[in-house]
């Protein structure tokens, strides 16, 4: 399991965290210090398609 | 007049790996021996010997129910063991500039709500045993 920083008392916000033991990382992730890489998603939500109005 | 002084400003007070300088106004880390009496018959005087190390700090912190604050920090660490780091200026580890640590030091109290009126509420804890050391190594 891969984590990232997300609180700046752990370190710099978006960087790669590695505890210490799984207990540390339990405790930082329910904390919300820390979060496990796969949650953050970097995918753009898909745009509407674009449709042109008719023009009489 | 003292020729050096400290002005107490630590650079980092850090429990289990959280940086909770901004919530800490008092910090102290006792390094401590048992002293154990080796005195004889034959002395006019008493004399000790060390035995283990007894070490412990006390911290003061604003409390904060916020995530990642105050209480999301000490909570889960009571009643385990965990690492207490200060450093008494900015800049890099050095012999004048030691980080002092407790390594697996217990805690195994935190008053979860110490209110008064109109006051800001802060928690004293406890930190017993583990084994000290200086980091001056930059």
């Amino acid at each position: 399991m891969t984590y990232i920083v997300v609180s700046r008392r752990v370190g710099i916000p978006g960087q790669p965290y590695t505890p210490a033991s799984e207990a540390d990382a339990k405790r930082l992730l329910t904390g919300g210090f820390i979060a496990e890489a796969g949650q953050v998603s970097t995918a753009k939500p898909s745009k509407q398609r674009k449709v042109k109005p008719k023009t009489t | 007049m003292a020729s050096t002084t400290y002005l107490s400003n630590p650079a980092l007070v850090e429990l289990g790996g959280v940086d909770l300088t901004d919530q800490c106004t008092a910090a102290t880390l006792t390094y401590e021996f048992d002293a154990l009496e080796n005195t004889a018959f034959g002395q006019t005087y008493r004399s000790n010997t060390n035995g283990l190390q007894n070490n412990s700090a006390t911290l003061t912190l604003y409390m904060s129910y916020a995530s990642s604050e105050t209480y999301a920090t000490l909570q889960p660490l009571v009643g385990t063991t965990t690492t207490l780091k200060v450093k008494p200026a900015s800049g890099a580890e050095s012999a004048t500039n030691p980080v002092q640590i407790l390594t697996g030091c217990f805690l195994a109290s935190l008053p979860v709500a110490n209110m008064s009126l109109g006051e800001l509420s802060t928690v004293d804890i406890e930190l017993m045993g583990g084994e000290y050391s200086a980091d001056t190594t930059p």
